[in-house]
């Protein structure tokens, strides 16, 4: 009897377990049926249609812009002679959503173009990028090439684990602001994959609302204030500006900004010391502190890049720091925006980031890559690029392509950042500049969320970011 | 006044477990309303669980984009693998080391044990080195045979095959069976339940884990759903609706599961004094 009943019980677990099993294949099943291939080609576009944002809600720019198609046409009409054949590839990069599929779509260009090299891109997450990365390069297995975002990382090239990119071939007239980052004891270690710099963004319906000129965005710290205190509402929870203030690389870099606009630099010109606790740097940190307790203008919530979107996105904040690649999302929003180049206190200053693709010294085939670089930089590919994704060119020729013309004349929040160029600066390429900006994003933190004197935090900090330099000279 | 007296308890119990499921559920019942909604109206102040204007357009941009089914295909490739594995080295080990008497076999299993404190980024790099030589880089046998053997499912084991009395054994012993007879029919049917709390522990673990599919897959085709998601998240633009409609969606398996296995799943928790 107990025989039978367990025996019941087997075939009862037996169809549980079969009904599981098919109950799981069919999902992945439904899901591979309405799977498309990642890169499928994309609709043909209006011939007329001027480039749009890449906004993350609108359909993908690559396919209501982008002449894809007929690039591609173009591309094989034009093909460059086979030098190489069969050769494959490998690129890490770390954009995800639109600027993925854009990359993707792309690089699919490249490989269908009869160069004979196929590119294989793999997505790879932000944060963790640099581990991987390190994980590769110690066991002898890295990539062809990486995104490296704000810049080169320059322990990779005193280690020699990436090329000096003078050795294969010319470099294009880059812009000036793309030299920092990517140029590391005379060598040129990478190509740009993206531009970018922060503006000061702002909501027009709540400048109208507030009796401002929803025209003209602040122009100086005072303006800040005093727009911030007409756009504050403590009773709707609404705030003039948010600023981030978790202790991640982005709160350093957006302040960085206001560091500069005070006259301020991070370090000294020789990069033998910290220079961000000078006078300007306690200006800079002071102002961001009384913009949150003697204006009550800023929210105190701990945000990181993510935050101050999110915060900006729900339509009760009025102005806060962008970068180009979020233009579109923010242009697709509910309510207009405007923007403006960073507001100036004793001038004008913002961070120049961007992204950059190093070549890896154990890749196999180098000249390929070089050719992919060279079709990357090219003015109508690199023009291409910033008209879908917002980003910034990196030569004067770019600028000059109609691509981007058309972009800008279609995306009113992009003109700010061709405006800043002038005004744009990277933080230094020095060995140990991770750490650093991590040292100097806790001290933010401190003194705007943890009310610690300013002055005396960013001396501790500068002691920090000191014995960072000192330990990578040793 | 008595049944009030004793049903006041119940139902504050009651309320308090209430509460506790709403709480539990409330981020779950927010990702599938902000996967219906559109980017904009995500952003939108305030809280609302019904969207406006429910779309599925999320869900077809994640569809579009990324591989999700390949994802998802991947993970449970993998994870069913380990588990199998698993099993199998910690059944092998667990009742060689209750049962069976060789030189040194405390020490071993002392030393088994010990690999429990060595944190999984020291060993990484030489496990990855072990790998790229083996030329298992972005394949299913690099993410699945380093995590092959696990030290808690060898203790887990060898302390269940340590309370089966001797005399079973004996008693198949004077029947005539071998060692491999003994384990496979008279001691393994008698760990059901130890076995199924490991395969438990042991699926959700490989499920879960991202480090070392991060370091190993270099490609789509192997990449697990943890890795793909910390692609979508891990971003300078967070698309976030397309994001909540592709955790939604790979969500979707372990729920089946779950809901399948609950039983088993309480009991490996019971048993194995897991927690949260």
């Amino acid at each position: 009897m107990s025989k039978n009943i367990s025996r019941r019980l087997a075939r009862r677990d037996f169809l549980r377990y079969a009904l599981a099993g098919g109950v799981g294949t069919g999902l992945l099943g439904v899901l591979a049926a309405c799977q498309q291939p990642a890169a499928a080609p994309t609709t043909a576009p209006k011939a007329t249609e001027a480039p749009k944002p890449a906004a993350t809600t609108a359909p993908a720019p690559a396919a209501t812009t982008a002449p894809a198609p007929a690039a591609t046409a173009a591309a094989a009409a034009t093909k460059a002679p086979a030098k190489f054949s069969g050769v494959t590839l490998n690129l890490w990069q770390h954009w995800s959503g639109n600027l993925e599929k854009v990359l993707r779509d792309m690089v699919t260009e490249f490989n269908n173009s009869g160069r004979g090299i196929t590119m294989n891109v793999t997505t790879v997450p932000l944060s963790d990028m640099w581990t991987k990365v390190l994980a590769a390069v110690a066991a002898g297995a890295p990539p062809d090439s990486y995104t490296s975002a704000a810049m080169v990382r320059p322990e990779l090239a005193k280690d020699r684990a990436i090329e000096d990119l003078n050795k294969y071939g010319k470099r294009p007239d880059l812009l000036k602001a793309f030299d920092s980052p990517t140029v590391f004891m005379g060598g040129w270690y990478g190509v740009p994959n993206n531009g970018g710099l922060w503006t000061m963004c702002y909501n027009k319906e709540l400048y109208t609302k507030a009796g401002l000129d929803a025209n003209k965005g602040p122009q100086t710290w005072n303006d800040l204030v005093e727009h911030g205190k007409k756009l504050t509402d403590p009773a709707s929870n609404q705030f003039g500006i948010v600023l981030p203030n978790k202790p991640v690389s982005w709160t350093t870099e957006v302040w960085y900004g206001f560091l500069l606009e005070a006259g301020g630099d991070f370090l000294t010109p020789d990069n033998s010391a910290a220079a961000f606790n000078s006078e300007a740097g306690v200006k800079a940190l002071q102002f961001w502190v009384d913009l949150a307790y003697t204006h009550k203008v800023s929210s105190l919530s701990s945000m990181d890049n993510n935050g101050v979107q999110a915060a900006y996105s729900t339509g009760k904040v009025g102005m806060w720091t962008m970068y180009p690649v979020i233009s579109g999302s923010i242009g697709a929003l509910n309510f207009k925006s405007g923007n403006n180049p960073a507001p100036k206190d004793v001038k004008q200053g913002t961070h120049f980031a961007g992204t950059y693709m190093p070549m890896m010294s154990g890749g196999k085939n180098k000249e390929a890559l070089w050719e992919f670089f060279s079709w990357w930089m090219q003015p109508e590919t690199n023009g291409k690029w910033c008209a879908l994704t917002g980003g910034l060119p990196i030569t004067q020729a770019v600028t000059q392509t109609q691509v981007y013309k058309d972009y800008l004349k279609s995306q009113p929040l992009a003109q700010a950042y061709v405006d800043s160029f002038d005004i744009a600066k990277p933080l230094p390429l020095v060995i140990g500049i991770s750490e650093m900006e991590q040292v100097v994003a806790e001290a933010i933190e401190a003194a705007v969320i943890g009310k610690q004197p300013v002055k005396a935090t960013l001396d501790t900090a500068a002691q920090k970011v000191n014995d960072i330099i000192k330990k990578y000279k040793s | 006044m008595i049944k009030l007296g004793r049903l006041l308890p119940k139902a504050l119990l009651l309320l308090v477990l209430l509460v506790g499921a709403a709480v539990t559920l409330l981020p779950y019942v927010w990702m599938v309303s902000s996967s219906l909604k559109t980017e904009a109206e995500v952003f939108t102040a305030g809280i609302s669980f019904i969207p406006a204007h429910p779309t599925l357009d999320a869900y077809s941009k994640a569809l579009e984009r990324t591989q999700v089914a390949r994802y998802l295909f991947n993970s449970m490739f993998v994870s069913t693998g380990e588990t199998l594995l698993v099993c199998t080295t910690s059944v092998l080990a667990g009742y060689s080391f209750a049962r069976l008497r060789f030189p040194g076999r405390d020490l071993i299993f002392l030393i088994v044990l010990g690999t429990m404190m060595i944190p999984t980024q020291v060993t990484m790099i030489p496990s990855f080195i072990i790998i790229k030589w083996l030329g298992w880089i972005d394949t299913y046998q690099g993410l699945i045979v380093p995590r092959a053997v696990m030290a808690f499912g060898i203790f887990l084991m060898r302390q269940f095959f340590m309370t089966i009395p001797y005399e079973l054994e004996e008693a198949g012993r004077i029947d005539g069976c071998n060692r491999p007879r003994l384990l496979f029919q008279i001691m393994l049917p008698l760990t059901g339940p130890a076995l199924a709390t490991l395969a438990i522990f042991s699926f959700t673990n490989a499920w879960n884990e991202f480090f070392w599919p991060l370091i190993v897959t270099t490609s789509e085709d192997v990449k697990t759903i943890q890795v793909a998601l910390a692609t979508m998240r891990g971003g300078e633009v967070v698309e976030w609706t397309t994001l909540m409609a592709t955790v939604t969606m790979s969500a979707l398996p372990t729920l089946v599961v779950y809901l399948l296995l609950q039983r088993y799943f309480t009991k490996g928790i019971i048993m194995s004094g897991i927690k949260g």
